[in-house]
């Protein structure tokens, strides 16, 4: 089967996932609530609270960028940088999972946050079980 | 319907900038209507809600958070206002929402930032618009606001070559309505100084230039409520703006203001739309009831310029202008008309077949000069460096 952008959440908007964003492929890191990692873990902040998700100033300020990177999903290169989240309280039990991700995944793109320098955005392809790629750590 | 960006106590609120993110911005600044400045935290994750604290900060003690001189734990556990807003957002249907003022000492320190966290610094300061509008105005300062949206790739950027030429217009539509309405043959180095606008700082979270007219002196500031020459001049182009949808009051205003003024203002419109980006402008005046807000479209923008060509070609009539004829030489072909004893003689050639006898003309009466105006522009800027004139027509003005 043929992977590209249009079967990614989002997908439906213009541009999104955007073109720079690259079949994923490597080891990622990401925070999950539940042990095993399961489905609601990886809904998309747009899927979960859409009536929050409005304009927010990120790294690149186009309200349409943040429209679409909130179908995405928070993934790190860094463990470390995982792991930091979890010195807020919010996420005081939450678990870091790993995952070895390959281009039936996803889309990815480098969509650096702040000090965060190795936070990525994945578009997940909607057909995938993606909570059954990851473990925790 | 209240979450992370509405609540009862704080109304609609406006992320600044994001200093903790996690599928959606955890720790973050930001600010509602009336511009005061909160950071707000996901504190604690309830069985059916998800914790929100929010932290009233000034802006001297936001600007030291954002410097890294401040912590962000500090302004939770040591808010300044010696309270913060406790908000449970609820995650499904069944929970209810609910916010509520609490001390810091009513809540578990865990639940603030991580002692450590201190922000990545940010070199530039955040400025209050209000603060910058309101002092301008007290200086007797018209502001007009460029905002822009919808700038390809980056609404808080723009390519400073587009953005310098659409700032480059506007100054010269500035000059040359001023020259239309004071009926001068030419934009003079007074008409450039009077006319100056400069750039005030630039407003992080957007993308808006508002820039200031030139500051009163004393004795000026005492009659705010006579209006300045820039006020009058940015009375006839907000009218311009404002006829956008209606063409023949877009055409009344051009007749009135001439050719060039035409042309300018297609220029302008032109330079925005290479910025592919809707706009809205603003004026902020000094004297009561004059702000004023008129907002283009990218499409309105390059319909107009369309509209605009229709009337230049309607426009490209010679004119006539009635002055003194102060210099003629047969030999070299030119001619001098003093319109007005303040400013510069119009200077030009006289036209292969003037239709008029001008060997019988006499220096020092007054004539009507039926004259065409030839704009020369600078290619890059197009900024008018050159207008010739030249004279098709002198006719004498007989004295009643």
């Amino acid at each position: 089967m043929v992977y590209d952008k249009s079967q990614c959440l989002g997908s439906h908007l213009e541009n999104c996932p955007p073109d720079d964003a690259k079949p994923a492929n490597g080891t990622v890191y990401y925070l999950v609530k539940h042990n095993p990692p399961i489905k609601k873990d990886f809904e998309p902040k747009a899927l979960r609270d859409p009536k929050s998700v409005k304009h927010v100033p990120l790294e690149v300020d186009d309200p349409d960028v943040w429209r679409c990177e909130t179908y995405g999903i928070s993934v790190f290169t860094n463990p470390e940088e995982a792991r930091a989240i979890q010195n807020y309280n919010y996420f005081r039990e939450w678990q870091l999972a790993v995952a070895n991700l390959t281009s039936v995944c996803g889309l990815i793109k480098k969509t650096p946050r702040e000090d965060k320098r190795s936070h990525h955005t994945l578009w997940v392809f909607k057909d995938i079980e993606i909570w059954n790629m990851f473990s925790i750590f | 319907m209240y979450n992370i960006l509405n609540n009862p106590q704080l109304g609609e609120l406006e992320i600044i900038e994001v200093y903790e993110y996690f599928n959606m911005p955890l720790l973050f600044s930001c600010k509602n209507l009336v511009s005061s400045f909160y950071i707000a935290l996901c504190a604690d994750d309830l069985p059916e809600h998800d914790m929100w604290l929010y932290t009233e900060v000034s802006l001297k003690r936001l600007n030291l958070i954002r410097s890294a001189l401040d912590s962000v734990y500090n302004a939770f556990a040591k808010p300044e206002m010696g309270r913060l807003l406790k908000v449970t957002i609820p995650r499904n249907n069944s929970a209810t929402f609910n916010s509520e003022y609490v001390t810091p000492s009513e809540l578990d320190e865990n639940v603030f930032p991580p002692v450590s966290k201190y922000v990545v610094r940010k070199e530039t300061p955040l400025v209050s618009q209000t603060s910058i509008v309101e002092v301008a105005k007290l200086l007797g300062r018209d502001i007009v606001g460029f905002n822009f949206k919808s700038i390809v790739g980056y609404n808080a950027e723009a390519p400073i070559a587009q953005l310098g030429s659409v700032l480059n217009c506007f100054q010269n539509v500035m000059n040359i309505i001023e020259v239309a309405r004071r009926n001068l043959g030419k934009i003079t180095p007074a008409i450039k100084e009077t006319m100056r606008f400069y750039a005030l700082p630039f407003q992080p979270g957007s993308f808006e230039i508002k820039l200031a007219s030139k500051k009163r002196n004393e004795s000026q500031m005492e009659l705010f409520e006579v209006p300045s020459e820039q006020n009058e001049t940015l009375t006839q182009f907000f009218n311009l703006l404002e006829s956008k949808d209606n063409e023949s009051d877009l055409k009344d205003i051009l007749t009135k203001l001439g050719l060039r003024t035409t042309n300018q203002y297609r220029y302008l419109l032109t330079s925005l739309d290479k910025l592919d980006t809707d706009i809205t402008m603003s004026w902020t005046s000094p004297i009561v009831n004059k702000d004023t807000v008129v907002y283009f479209s990218k499409n309105e923008i390059s319909l107009l310029i369309e509209t605009l060509k229709a009337i230049e070609e309607e426009q490209e009539e010679p004119q006539t202008i009635k002055g003194e004829l102060i210099g003629l030489s047969l030999d070299r072909n030119r001619f001098e008309l003093q319109v007005n004893s303040e400013e510069d003689p119009i200077r030009g050639v006289i036209g292969d077949n003037p239709n008029v006898n001008i060997t019988n003309a006499t220096i020092s009466n007054q004539y009507k000069a039926l004259i065409q105006e030839i704009i020369k522009r600078n290619e890059t800027t197009n900024e008018v460096v050159k207008i010739e004139h030249v004279l098709l027509n002198l006719e004498e003005v007989t004295q009643d």
